[in-house]
């Protein structure tokens, strides 16, 4: 009884698997993000600009861009697991 | 996971928890040593005279991560580049030949770097905030 609850192939366990994998992924960019590239140790507009034009503001912004998209889908596979528990627990308490 | 310097010591699952949390403080910090330099060479643009004798030189801060324990750290160097010299025969700290010699400070150059530091000061307490927003996500569940 208890595995199909929370055994492999069901929805808890592969909604515990997606957090996850997105908190894995938080990690990653946030990483990515700390260790972006070092401002005072370019020496003047010319480097800032080569630096643009190699495209690492771009990255950035994609970074960002994930970095939102890893929060969101985050939040909502936390509300379906808690949804998820609601659910087994209003079950587990029904007396039908 | 590696131990974030500034961050206590937490037990496995919490470190796991509160890494991004570690990493985007750390990035900050970084980022504010890098807008503390930043703000001595502007301070100091216009110092013909230290304690060494010379004009002021500017700092550069570089990061890089310890070779031993591989932390993040920052190490601020010296600027060796030439400073602009001015004709002011009049000035105490001119030579000789009436040259004053100003520090190699760039204030355009380092306003363009402090804007940058900011930015990314500014992308690491987002993703602090987003960490977290997630972990209090986390314990609701």
């Amino acid at each position: 009884m208890i595995p199909t609850l929370f055994g492999q192939g069901t929805l808890t366990n592969d909604l515990r698997g997606a957090l996850e994998e997105l908190s894995a992924t938080h990690q990653t960019i946030a990483n990515r993000i700390a260790n972006a590239l070092p401002s005072s140790a370019n020496t003047g507009f010319a480097d800032q600009l080569k630096s643009s034009i190699a495209g690492q503001d771009d990255s950035l912004t994609r970074d960002m861009a994930s970095l939102a998209d890893t929060e969101t889908r985050y939040e909502a596979s936390a509300k379906l697991l808690q949804q998820s528990y609601a659910d087994i627990r209003a079950a587990m308490n029904s007396n039908g | 996971m590696a131990d974030v310097p500034g961050v206590p010591f937490l037990p496995r699952p919490f470190r796991e928890l509160m890494g991004p949390l570690g990493v985007s403080a750390s990035g900050m910090s970084r980022q504010q040593k890098f807008i503390e330099v930043i703000a001595n060479n502007i301070a100091n643009a216009e110092t013909t005279r230290t304690a060494d004798g010379g004009p002021y030189r500017r700092e550069i801060a570089v990061a890089g991560t310890d070779p031993v324990t591989g932390a993040p750290i920052t190490t601020v160097r010296e600027d060796s580049s030439p400073g602009r010299t001015v004709y002011q025969p009049g000035h105490p700290d001119a030579d000789a030949q009436g040259y004053v010699h100003y520090p190699n400070v760039d204030v355009a150059s380092e306003m363009v770097d402090l804007m940058i530091a900011r930015r990314m000061h500014d992308a690491n307490a987002t993703v602090f905030q987003s960490a977290k927003a997630m972990l209090r996500k986390a314990i609701d569940i």
